[in-house]
């Protein structure tokens, strides 16, 4: 017992001889760089979701994309299970609206902001088709003239939501259920939009 | 009497000069040496001290972002989900892990997309073996279950198949599905996996009972697959 008090001692007499100032540096040294590692890591990405795609669809159209398959997959662990159509939209030079039908369960119509972030969703379910009706606008917060529905130019007869963000990309999810059905899922998607609303 | 003139140093004078000299130079040398070893070891400790601290700030933030910890991630099994991906208000390791992955997932709040590396055992998921995943039909509006490579790349195979979803798995009487991930043509639900050497399998369920809990009677939970292993080559 004695031996290892003796040990015990001896231990806690060689911490003592550790120059406590320079532990405490070291570690507040490696919590900042942890913090600006962590915090700078999404902007040092080299290719985003976003880059990757903005290279490949136009701006403010739908597009519907290819199945996807190895040789045609431009973004990782993008699943082959749905088919894709995707609008890269930019609101800056006004309110961009975005239309599609969510006929079934399975459907789905995300906004996602370049940073990645999913900020509006709509999913479709059995009951009844869904027709939604999006607006975006680079801001809420200041006047960016009338809206499309003051000038009498409203679109359809579904309410009409508003979301803000300056530019993303708009993607509408459809469930591949294979060849027999692919033909009513492309009809279903051609009816997206994505459009510059003129004013 | 008078002493000659010496032009040149006597004997002992050289000797003394030498020496003096010798010596002189010595302590310079000596002094250049302690000022060297000085030098190198605060070189030393100063690299020592950048070493551990990029080491410690830049590792730790790569792990943790990489791998997640308890705060950010979900571990069932051998699933592994990221509580906040895709939303508005995520973390920011779970902001700089999706956008190292390049991902457009959606929001947790109507999806949740569970990931799995290792089999049920803890084990590395591998081409070469074979997996059988059993589960029973997930209680959500629609999921899917695809398998990748390690780096999310679709894994080319001669039948296009790439993914199970509940509109496409077969499920058995009894509410239960079993996937088989293999190299060669299995019965049922099979996803081939040809030679792509590590695998990840996605399971993305959308509006999963226990997402956003309306009434609290009604809530259950989801029950997830296991994955195990049937034999490797």
């Amino acid at each position: 017992m004695n031996v290892y008090l003796k040990h015990a001692l001896t231990w806690i007499k060689s911490l003592a001889s550790i120059d406590m100032r320079l532990v405490a540096t070291t570690l507040v040294s490696i919590g900042i760089l942890h913090i600006c590692a962590t915090l700078a890591s999404p902007h040092l990405v080299e290719k985003t979701a976003y880059s990757r795609l903005k290279a490949t669809l136009p701006i403010n159209k739908m597009k519907i994309l290819p199945p996807i398959k190895p040789d045609a997959q431009p973004l990782p662990f993008l699943s082959a299970d749905v088919r894709y159509a995707m609008c890269l939209f930019s609101a800056k030079a006004g309110p961009i609206t975005i239309t599609a039908e969510l006929p079934d369960r399975g459907w789905t119509l995300s906004i996602h902001t370049p940073q990645g972030d999913n900020i509006y969703t709509a999913t479709g379910n059995t009951a009844r088709s869904s027709q939604i009706t999006l607006q975006i606008v680079a801001s809420m917060s200041s006047f960016s003239g009338l809206t499309p529905q003051s000038l009498g130019l409203t679109l359809s007869e579904d309410p009409v939501q508003t979301v803000e963000a300056k530019k993303g990309i708009a993607i509408l999810r459809a469930p591949d259920r294979g060849e027999a059905y692919s033909r009513n899922t492309i009809l279903a998607m051609r009816k997206a939009k994505c459009f510059y609303a003129k004013q | 009497m008078k002493t000659p003139k010496q032009y040149w140093p006597s004997k002992e004078n050289t000797l003394t000069l030498n020496t003096g000299h010798k010596h002189t130079m010595k302590f310079a040398i000596h002094r250049l040496k302690k000022r060297a070893l000085l030098l190198s070891h605060a070189l030393s400790d100063w690299a020592a001290f950048i070493g551990i601290v990029l080491i410690g700030g830049i590792g730790s933030s790569w792990y943790l972002v990489s791998n997640g910890t308890a705060l950010t991630t979900q571990v069932t099994g051998p699933w592994v989900m990221w509580t906040n991906e895709a939303r508005v208000d995520a973390d920011p390791y779970t902001r700089a892990h999706f956008a190292r992955e390049a991902t457009l997932n959606l929001s947790t709040q109507v999806a949740s997309t569970f990931i799995a590396r290792k089999d049920s055992d803890g084990v590395r998921l591998h081409s070469s073996c074979e997996y059988k995943i059993n589960g029973k039909n997930l209680n959500a509006s629609w999921w899917s279950l695809s398998v990748f490579d390690s780096s999310g790349r679709l894994i080319p195979n001669p039948i296009d198949r790439y993914a199970f979803t509940s509109d496409t798995v077969a499920i058995s009487p009894n509410d239960q599905f079993v996937i088989t991930l293999a190299r060669n043509v299995q019965p049922g639900n099979w996803l081939p996996t040809t030679g792509a050497g590590r695998l990840t399998v996605v399971l993305m369920v959308l509006e999963g009972r226990n997402a956003s809990v309306v009434n609290p009677d009604e809530y259950q939970e989801i029950t997830l697959p296991e994955i195990t292993k049937v034999h490797c080559r």
